[in-house]
C-alpha cells in the first residue's frame, strides 16, 4: 500500500521498491471478461463496492475498460453490490 | 437476426414449481416477436446482492436468444410490466465471448516447456559467439599493422 510513498526520490533510485504489476488479464490471455463471474470481479472491487483503480491492481487500460462495463453490468443483476450501504441495515 | 444472452431474475414469491410457467410465458414473449430461446440455464435461488423491490432473493435465469433487433424495445416495455421478472440484462453476445476460464488450465503446462528448450539452445549457442568474437578481433589489429607500416613508408619517402 506505501509502495507509492517511498521516501524522498535519490537521484536513479527513484524506483527501486516499486514492484512492477502485470496485467493479470494479458498474462491468462483473457480477452473478455464476463460479467457473471462474481467471484473473479471481487476481487476487483473495494470492500465499499467500488472498481478499484488501475494503479491499485495493475490491469491494463484495455482489460480495465472491460472489466469496468462487467462490473456495471454485473452489478445491474445484483451479483455485485453498488454500495454496501444496504448491508448494514438488514 | 442477433444473439443475446438473456438473464432475468425472477421474484422469489414464486415458487419452485411454478417457474416453468414464468420461463415460458418470458419464451412465449420472445417467440411472439419472432425469436427464439436457444438455451436456457437456471442458476436457481441465489441472494442478491442488494434488495429489488424489497426482495432479497430471486430466481436466477440464463437464456441464450436469438431477436431482430427491432423487437426489442418492444420487448423490454413487456418485461418491465411484467410482475414476475424482477430484474433483466439483455447482451449482445459475439463470437469472441466465450467462457474465458475455461480456456486457462491448459496454458499453464504448455508455458513450462518452451522455458526449458531455449536454455539448451543458449548454451549450444555461446561458444559459437566466442568465436566469431576472437576472430573479429584478431582482424583489426593485423589491419592496423598494415596501416602503420604504410605510415612509416609515407614518412621515409
Amino acid at each position: 500500500m506505501a509502495r507509492r510513498e517511498e521516501r524522498k526520490p535519490r537521484g536513479k533510485r527513484r524506483f527501486k521498491f516499486r514492484r512492477k504489476k502485470k496485467c493479470n488479464f494479458c498474462v491468462n490471455k483473457i480477452d473478455s471478461i464476463g460479467y457473471k463471474d462474481a467471484a473473479l470481479l471481487r476481487q476487483y472491487i473495494t470492500n465499499r463496492g467500488k472498481i478499484k483503480p488501475r494503479r491499485k491492481t495493475g490491469v491494463c487500460a484495455k482489460h480495465q475498460r472491460r472489466l469496468a462495463l462487467a462490473i456495471k453490468r454485473a452489478r445491474h443483476i445484483a451479483l455485485l453490490p453498488y454500495t454496501v450501504e444496504y448491508a448494514r441495515g438488514s | 437476426m442477433r444473439s443475446y444472452e438473456f438473464v432475468y431474475i425472477i421474484s422469489p414469491e414464486i415458487e419452485q414449481e411454478d417457474l416453468e410457467s414464468v420461463t415460458d410465458k418470458v419464451g412465449q414473449m420472445i417467440v411472439d416477436r419472432g425469436g427464439q430461446v436457444l438455451n436456457l440455464d437456471a442458476w436457481g435461488r441465489r441472494r442478491l446482492a442488494y434488495p429489488i423491490h424489497k426482495f432479497h432473493e430471486g430466481h436466477y435465469m440464463v437464456a441464450q436468444v436469438q431477436l431482430e433487433p427491432e423487437t426489442i424495445s418492444e420487448l423490454k416495455e413487456k418485461l418491465a410490466l411484467s410482475e414476475e421478472v424482477i430484474r433483466y440484462l439483455l447482451v449482445r453476445t459475439e463470437e469472441k465471448e466465450v467462457e474465458p476460464l475455461a480456456a486457462q488450465p491448459p496454458k499453464e503446462p504448455l508455458q513450462e516447456e518452451p522455458e526449458e528448450e531455449p536454455q539448451q539452445e543458449e548454451v549450444e549457442e555461446r561458444p559459437e559467439e566466442e568465436e566469431v568474437e576472437e576472430e573479429l578481433q584478431q582482424e583489426p589489429v593485423e589491419e592496423q599493422e598494415v596501416a602503420e607500416d604504410a605510415e612509416e613508408g609515407e614518412a621515409g619517402g
